[in-house]
């Protein structure tokens, strides 16, 4: 094996591994708070990735500028769809995850009818390439995993020091024992839920001048979220982080060095392993 | 209640006698099965969507003329989602229920082959856009080819690029994992193994890839001077040929169907499309006439966006309407068929008015291909620009 070659497949797996990261971050913090698996979290990457395209593409509004506007109008949507959907089911797995479903499936459909049926591409808004010792970085992904790891950072501050966070993290670690310390539970759910959709809509947004949006891009990225959710374990955000980056290597390695597809049939064989001998992943709770 | 029900009776024929129309038009039902959601609906909305606007504009002059009768052209769209079997449920209901005769669609190789076990034993003309060799053969004889294939566009783009690039030939292969993408391939190899290339990778990727770094370092390491995107969509195009452009690739990027130029640069960025050949629509100024910017115009204004795919899908319902016109018959689809397989009519929308028409006797064992001039594009600056009118070789 050519050294460059390796170097370039370790290249690839780190930033896969960060891009799969950010798209399952919003869905491990809801389903750490609410336990609430939501099928919809790819539609909202979907609409965060939409967003973008008009703002940015279309309307010609700064990209950093665009990404804020996207994220908070992704904010408003996930607080709209649990203070009028899911809190209604709080409590009832069943209900929420097919009502998490339905929830997809109505995106998806709405999407379709007002976005239409094409792909659409949005430029890249730092184009080029750079090449260090010949391995090759696109600017733009270079920009993803910069954020990434910025907002990485953010999230992990804001778990662990903000108030907010603390009452988040108390309510996915014990939800009777946070209310009984004064945590309101609707207030944290609702916030809690909002953050992660913005975190869906800011990963689309993100990975839009990179891939392309129509909108059907939800649910392959919603497989993605949840194989990394699996392998990493539910609920943990190190573990999410984890998880990013085996998929990343493995489809990374897999497709440069085996036949085309191997590479997602071996992830899926992972993810049936992990279920059998560890189910709540390598770094979640019991 | 003997008075009730007299007038009950009375109030029943009445009502019967209003339902019946008096001078009540024929109808002919064309059936349009594709994807109509999902990620396939690009072809089959486009379908759609040229079907119903030809069924306007003809009802708009009274109807289809065939011998003294005018027929109203109703469509009856089922949505395969790019499935087999919701694409056989679909054409059950289309033959069974509705006993359409005519069937404008199937999008996917999957499809056809899944269909046309019904609509031949019903004798159903099934207009197909699948690109699969054996769904236009011998053994369907109602089956026809609605667009073009790489079939028809490789041999030639092929010996265009032979002879621009002489000392170009190591090629690889990059191929999306379906039934669609696989069937490209084979007509790929046998096209490039013919015009004296050198295939020194064939690499396959699975449907719903978004990354194609990894497998673009792979293909980079066979050190190709043609990579040729077989059937990949608008948006995987856009991204093969950034990754390629980011990886360091330089050399030619192209690909044997139908090309989205709108997705593949806003997708890839400009300079990485720049120089990419696809076969175009012929929508682009070099080639298309008045009658094109005004079918653009309507197409947009109904639909919402141009979709580059119609250009070719704009003649099918016209043909087949024409053929109906000159069989004389509505019923008899051996009579039709057997007219379709001559039936040519002028392109309005490509300037020169040139003939699309069916042929492929020699290729398929019956005339049941389209075929029409195929432009050759490339991105020049960021935009498609035509620039080469190609001619289906190896057909008759």
């Amino acid at each position: 094996m050519e050294p460059v070659l390796f170097a370039q497949a370790v290249a690839n797996s780190i930033m896969l591994g960060l891009i799969y990261t950010l798209i399952a971050l919003g869905i491990t913090l809801i389903f750490s708070i609410m336990k609430i698996v939501n099928f919809a979290h790819g539609q909202i990457y979907m609409l965060g990735a939409f967003a973008i395209f008009y703002f940015y593409a279309q309307w010609h509004i700064n990209y950093i500028i665009s990404l804020v506007l996207a994220a908070a109008c992704i904010a408003v949507l996930g607080a709209a769809l649990e203070y009028f959907l899911f809190r209604r089911l709080r409590g009832q797995e069943l209900p929420c995850l097919l009502l998490s479903l339905g929830l997809a499936l109505l995106l998806e459909g709405l999407a379709l009818i007002i976005f239409g049926e094409k792909d659409m591409g949005v430029p890249p808004p730092f184009p080029g390439a750079v090449n260090v010792l010949g391995v090759h970085f696109g600017m733009d992904r270079l920009l993803i995993i910069c954020l990434s790891l910025i907002l990485l950072l953010a999230l992990f501050i804001f778990i662990q020091k903000f108030k907010a966070g603390r009452a988040i993290r108390a309510l996915a670690q014990d939800p009777e024992a946070a209310t009984l310390q004064g945590v309101d539970i609707n207030r944290m759910s609702w916030f809690g839920f909002s953050i992660g959709c913005m975190l869906a809509g800011l990963s689309g947004g993100l990975l839009v001048p990179v891939y392309w949006v129509s909108p059907f891009i939800g649910g392959p990225a919603v497989v993605k979220a949840f194989i990394v959710m699996v392998l990493g374990g539910l609920g943990s955000i190190p573990g999410t982080v984890l998880g990013g980056l085996i998929l990343g290597s493995i489809e990374s390695f897999g497709q440069q060095f085996l036949p085309g597809t191997w590479a997602m049939a071996i992830a899926y064989i992972l993810v049936v392993l992990m279920i059998l001998i560890r189910p709540r992943g390598l770094m979640g709770k019991e | 209640m003997k008075k009730a029900c007299i007038f009950f009776l009375a109030l029943l024929f009445i009502l019967g006698i209003a339902a019946l129309p008096s001078h009540a038009q024929k109808i002919l039902k064309i059936g349009v099965l594709g994807p109509m959601t999902g990620p396939a609906s690009l072809w089959g909305l486009a379908m759609h969507n040229c079907v119903e606007m030809w069924a306007e504009e003809v009802n708009a002059q009274g109807g289809l003329q065939v011998k003294t009768e005018k027929y109203k052209i109703e469509t009856v769209t089922e949505d395969t989602k790019y499935d087999a079997a919701r694409a056989v449920a679909g054409a059950e209901k289309l033959v069974n229920r509705d006993k359409v005769k005519f069937i404008i669609g199937t999008n996917g190789t999957h499809e056809a082959l899944a269909v046309l076990p019904i609509t031949t034993p019903a004798k159903v003309i099934l207009c197909t856009f699948c690109f699969d060799r054996s769904a236009i053969g011998a053994q369907y004889p109602y089956s026809f080819r609605s667009i073009p294939t790489a079939y028809e566009f490789y041999t030639p783009m092929y010996k265009w690029l032979n002879q621009k690039y002489p000392d170009k030939k190591r090629l690889v292969l990059v191929v999306k994992n379906y039934a669609g993408g696989l069937v490209v391939r084979d007509q790929a190899k046998e096209a490039t193994e013919k015009g004296g290339y050198k295939i020194v990778g064939v690499e396959t990727y699975q449907p719903a890839t978004t990354d194609f770094y990894p497998i673009m370092t792979k293909i980079l390491a066979h050190k190709p001077e043609v990579m040729d995107f077989t059937a990949a969509s608008g948006g995987d195009t856009g991204l093969l040929l950034k990754a390629a452009k980011q990886l360091g690739y330089k050399g030619i990027t192209l690909q044997g169907t139908q090309g989205d130029p709108g997705t593949v640069i806003s997708t890839a960025g400009k300079e990485n499309a720049e120089g990419h050949y696809f076969m175009g629509g012929g929508s682009d100024e070099a080639v298309a006439s008045q009658a094109m910017g005004a079918f653009i115009k309507e197409y947009t204004k109904r639909y919402g966006s141009w979709n580059e795919v119609a250009s070719q899908d704009y003649y099918i319902p016209r043909l087949v309407g024409l053929a109906i016109q000159k069989a004389g018959t509505i019923d008899n689809t051996d009579a039709i068929a057997k007219v379709l397989e001559a039936t040519e009519m002028k392109s309005p929308l490509v300037k020169g008015n040139p003939t699309v028409k069916f042929a492929g006797k020699n290729y398929y064992g019956r005339n049941s291909q389209v075929i029409m001039p195929l432009a050759l594009v490339q991105v020049i600056q960021g935009q498609p620009k035509t620039v080469a009118v190609l001619e289906a070789k190896h057909l008759d």
